[in-house]
């Protein structure tokens, strides 16, 4: 809105470009990284566009895995949310994973990324909702974290345990 | 006694102007701030539609310039309106009183990392046509041999984004010349143009595009390129809309090449600011009348050639270079003259 503001080009973009770059990572400029996951709520919410809803999303994953990414970062949490629980779909569908070994890409919004960076516990910041486990990630870069407290709640219950999916590790 | 004349500017317009002049009997100064004349011609390769040597042509105009005083490397610090006359300060120190003023500084490239989507200067495979021309012009290609080559028309040009809906008229021609020349050094590489209209309005210019078809089997594709990306092997993945079957298409090329646009130029303008010289819209300069009197400026005195008025070909530049050279000695040399 305010061009004299901006972080970067209309076209292309910065913002979190930036962010990954203040925080040492390193950018994979694949070729659909404008292309939209697909979500858009209500698209996918609707049962009659799940099909081209998700075919978004294929689309962007095909287009980065040459690549190899160890993770995805985002701007809105419904990326995340559907680009995160969608790799389990394409995995059972079509019987492909795109992480390393069968793991999948761990995605994450801003904000999460942000958190681990200044030292939260993971589990804190709420990743054990995560599909696609975060635990080989967090064990690359190095963050500390306790297995046994991922399903745990503050007070020390156990929140419960997802079925674990059988397709991606 | 004689009249002297200041022309700003040593391309192929101020350099046919001098020597015009001179031809007329006059005192000609002519300055250029760039260390060789030429202008954007002595960048260039060959010259469309028949493929004449750049550098020949170039230095047929110079050919003529014996008896100009030409100063390189110099612009215009300031430059006042007198009485009857332009007086001028060099960035020389040099101080030049005028009768005449021919303005003749030409163009500027339109800077294509502005249109980010296209990736120049983000992507080593996106160059300018001016880079490829060079490319020619020093002979240095690639080495490895590109499988797929594009070249996008209207780079900054009928783009209302990019500040410019004007055509800049010669990139077209010059787009289906260097597919042409660039098919010839790799035969073997898919060449495709990716148009809008294919603007090839003079003499021969339908026969090149015909020849760019049938014997280099340059693919024409009328749509624009929405997008380029690198491929995780180095090469470029460019989106773009074929109209003519209706459908999106993507396709991986090796090399891309911009058709950037032709702007006014910066220093013309300062230039043009100091005398007050009023521009149209598309930032040009505006003449007296645009078609008859378009060397004249709205300034007694003050006169135009070539691409300072808007985008012209190379024979246009030098047919104006010689009516502004006439109109500068009538003015000179008649009474009405105020």
């Amino acid at each position: 809105m305010f061009p004299s503001k901006g972080v970067g080009g209309a076209e292309y973009p910065y913002v979190l470009v930036g962010m990954i770059e203040a925080w040492g990572g390193e950018i994979v400029d694949y070729p659909e990284r404008r292309h939209c996951c697909g979500f858009g709520f209500r698209q996918y919410f609707i049962k009659g566009n799940r099909g081209y809803s998700l075919s978004n999303t294929h689309k962007k994953f095909e287009s980065m895995e040459p690549f190899r990414p160890d993770m995805i970062i985002t701007n809105c949490p419904g990326c995340p949310y559907f680009l995160d629980r969608w790799q389990y779909v394409i995995a059972e569908t079509q019987g492909r994973t795109y992480g390393q070994d069968g793991h999948g890409i761990p995605v994450f919004t801003y904000e999460e990324v942000a958190g681990l960076v200044m030292g939260y516990d993971p589990w804190d910041l709420g990743l054990q909702t995560h599909q696609v486990s975060v635990e080989p990630l967090l064990d690359k870069i190095g963050i500390p974290y306790d297995p046994a407290k991922k399903y745990l709640a503050k007070n020390g219950k156990n929140i419960g345990e997802p079925k674990k999916p059988h397709c991606l590790k | 006694m004689k009249k002297n004349i200041l022309v700003i500017g040593g391309g192929p317009a101020g350099l046919e102007a001098a020597s015009n002049l001179r031809r007329l009997g006059h005192n000609v100064i002519l300055i250029e701030k760039e260390k060789q004349l030429g202008g954007h011609l002595a960048k260039w390769d060959r010259l469309f539609p028949d493929g004449v040597s750049a550098k020949q042509t170039l230095d047929a105009l110079k050919s003529k310039m014996v008896g100009v005083n030409c100063f390189m490397e110099t612009q215009i610090q300031s430059l006042n309106v007198l009485d009857r006359s332009y007086n001028a300060i060099l960035s020389n120190g040099i101080t030049v009183l005028a009768d005449a003023v021919l303005l003749a500084s030409g163009f500027d490239l339109f800077k294509a990392r502005k249109k980010e989507e296209y990736g120049y200067g983000i992507y080593e495979g996106v160059i300018t046509n001016a880079d490829l021309e060079e490319a020619f012009r020093l002979g240095r290609l690639p080495e490895k041999k590109p499988q797929a080559i594009g070249f996008v028309h209207c780079v900054g040009s009928r783009d209302e984004k990019a500040g410019n809906p004007a055509c800049s008229k010669v990139c077209c021609a010059t787009a289906v010349k260097q597919a042409c020349e660039i098919k010839e050094v790799y035969p073997d590489a898919d060449v495709y143009c990716f148009y809008m209209d294919l603007r090839m309005f003079g003499r021969h210019y339908e026969d090149l595009y015909l020849k760019a078809q049938k014997q280099y089997d340059i693919r024409f594709i009328r749509g624009r390129v929405s997008e380029v990306a690198e491929t995780a092997d180095g090469r470029l993945q460019v989106k773009a809309e074929d109209t003519l079957s209706s459908r999106p298409l993507r396709v991986t090329l090796d090399l891309l090449v911009l058709m950037a646009g032709m702007r006014p130029s910066e220093d013309g303008r300062k230039i043009g600011k100091e005398l007050n010289l009023t521009t149209e819209e598309d930032g040009f300069f505006s003449s007296a009348d645009n078609l008859l009197d378009i060397q004249k400026s709205k300034l007694p005195g003050v006169f135009y050639a070539g691409a300072c008025t808007g985008p012209k070909t190379l024979p246009d530049t030098l047919h104006e270079a010689r009516s502004a050279a006439l109109e500068i000695d009538r003015y000179l040399t008649s009474d009405q003259r105020q």
